[in-house]
């Protein structure tokens, strides 16, 4: 669910960011690769002050009867925070290396943006599109910091496998590696695929 | 972005050649005629139709323009129909993939096309659309010197055939004498000459058509048959002439000679200079002299003397090789 939000609002704001040339495009950027750099813990904690019922917009979410901290919800936003920002350099990178002069001739043949994004510029970055999306998963996947301040540890509700793990170890071992075995054949396998899909596109995106 | 001031207003029922030297604003032209650039200021109407100015911008998709790339820009994820097909509105595509010979392409994907193929598919992608306008972006550029030949003459007899209007923008006289027969030579964002291939050959009308051309263009002061040219030396004539004159030289009426010239040759006229650069050109060589004048020889003549750049030469031609226009005096 948080790749889905990732690529679905990624996708757009990447194609902006590489294809266009405005005012605060690098500020835009920066802002959008900020979790990359920031402790997840601290990204946790910003989430809280946002979206906490005590944070910015903890009133309005209150009018509106919602409530976000400590449901599935806010795993899904911790996650696309915090992993949002893989994507979103694979799919600026992509589309970056994008051949101009077919966007042109989308347009010239009567294609309007939207068509000429959908027909032409997705399908041709989504070699890029599909290594951003499983690199962003498999950080998803292992998220532990921002989740656990922004998310808690419900049992049920908002335990993730990292954190399933971190509370195994200190109460039955042996159920805590299985898990860690687990997510470590599972990351391995993503890298390893998205190593494979980038070679036979010979895309020109940077892997991380 | 660079600044052009392009003022014209062709009248062209069929292909016309743009010609000029590189960032001349060939292909800025063609962009702004398409909506891919936004001019700073001007007027654009084709067939009646105001594509720009006086607050009218109609976006790139709505102006009915059929634009070949210079690399063709086919999409690499669809194959030849599609790629045709994209601009066709829905329309059956079939008749035109017949028409150009590309019918038993249909299923290929672009990267399997030879450059020929390729540009068919690109000028019938440009065709399905139904353009008022075809805008050529150095349709013969991105194929190798053996293909050119032929696929212009192709291209030549299909843009005849669509009996649409074409701007075919080409930086190479000899490659826009191919596709097109009229011909503008725009210089710095100016269109210096228009006319026929042969006018422009027989009358250029600044020194670069004349460079551009290939037509050697000597500019002096003619009294009877003898001019003194202003880069110093003479040249005979056939015929008597007065004033300022150009005095015109085909490529292929120069000799050329290392050392002294023969002096028992019928030519009359004797021209020192060194060897700037030489290239193939077609079966032919083609050598530059520092005082501008070009010579054609033969692949044969340029190896069995040897010559290379830097080479000090004799050009010679005979005096009913030259051609005469009176010109301003500067």
């Amino acid at each position: 669910m948080a790749l889905v939000a990732m690529v679905v609002l990624g996708t757009p704001i990447a194609h902006l960011i590489a294809l266009r040339r405005f005012p605060g495009r690098d500020a835009l950027l920066t802002a959008f690769e900020l979790p990359l750099v920031l402790p997840p813990a601290v990204a946790g904690i910003g989430l809280l002050m946002a979206f906490g019922r005590r944070g910015l917009l903890g009133d309005e979410l209150d009018a509106l009867g919602l409530q976000i901290p400590y449901t599935k919800l806010a795993v899904v936003m911790a996650m696309a925070f915090v992993a949002s920002p893989l994507f979103i350099r694979q799919a600026v990178a992509a589309f970056d290396a994008l051949d101009r002069d077919l966007l042109a001739a989308a347009r010239t043949l009567g294609a309007g943006p939207a068509r000429t994004f959908w027909r032409v510029a997705v399908p041709l970055a989504r070699g890029g599109l599909g290594a951003g999306a499983a690199l962003a998963w498999a950080r998803a996947l292992g998220e532990f910091g921002a989740t656990i301040i922004f998310a808690g540890s419900l049992s049920g509700v908002t335990r993730t496998a990292p954190i399933e793990i971190y509370l195994g170890i200190s109460e039955n071992l042996d159920a805590g590696l299985a898990t860690a075995a687990v997510l470590i054949a599972v990351s391995a396998v993503i890298l390893f695929s998205v190593k494979l899909l980038v070679r036979r596109r010979a895309s020109r995106s940077v892997l991380l | 972005m660079r600044e052009f001031t392009l003022e014209l207003s062709l009248t062209c029922d069929g292909p016309l050649a743009v010609a000029g030297p590189s960032g001349a604003g060939k292909s800025t032209l063609l962009r702004l005629l398409a909506g891919l650039d936004t001019p700073t200021h001007g007027r654009i109407e084709v067939d009646g139709e105001r594509w720009f100015g006086g607050g009218v911008d109609l976006p790139a998709e709505r102006r009915r323009v059929g634009f070949v790339f210079q690399e063709y820009a086919l999409f690499p994820h669809l194959d030849v129909r599609a790629n045709v097909g994209f601009g066709a509105e829905g329309r059956p595509v079939d008749d035109l993939l017949e028409r150009l010979g590309i019918a038993r392409l249909a299923r290929q994907r672009p990267g399997r096309l030879s450059g020929g193929e390729r540009q068919r598919v690109a000028l019938a992608r440009a065709l399905a659309r139904r353009p008022k306008l075809l805008l050529l972006d150095e349709p013969l550029s991105a194929l190798d010197p053996a293909t050119r030949g032929t696929v212009g003459a192709e291209l030549a007899s299909i843009l005849r055939e669509s009996g649409l209007p074409a701007l075919v923008v080409s930086h190479s006289f000899d490659d826009a004498a191919v596709i097109a027969p009229q011909m503008a030579v725009i210089e710095r964002g100016r269109i210096t000459q228009e006319g026929s291939v042969d006018e422009l050959l027989a009358s250029p009308a600044t020194p670069f058509v004349a460079q551009f051309a290939g037509t050697n263009h000597l500019t002096g002061n003619a009294v009877g048959r003898l001019v003194s040219l202003d880069q110093g030396g003479e040249v005979l004539l056939a015929e008597p002439h007065s004033g300022p004159v150009a005095v015109l030289i085909a490529p292929w009426e120069v000799t050329l000679d290392k050392g002294a010239p023969p002096p028992t040759g019928s030519a009359l006229n004797h021209i020192r200079g060194r060897v700037q650069r030489l290239g193939p050109f077609g079966s032919r060589v083609r050598v530059v002299l520092d005082g501008g004048l070009t010579a054609e020889i033969t692949k044969d003549s340029a190896e069995r003397m040897g010559l290379a750049t830097g080479d000090e030469v004799v050009a010679s031609f005979k005096a009913t090789g030259t051609r005469v226009v009176s010109r301003a005096p500067n």
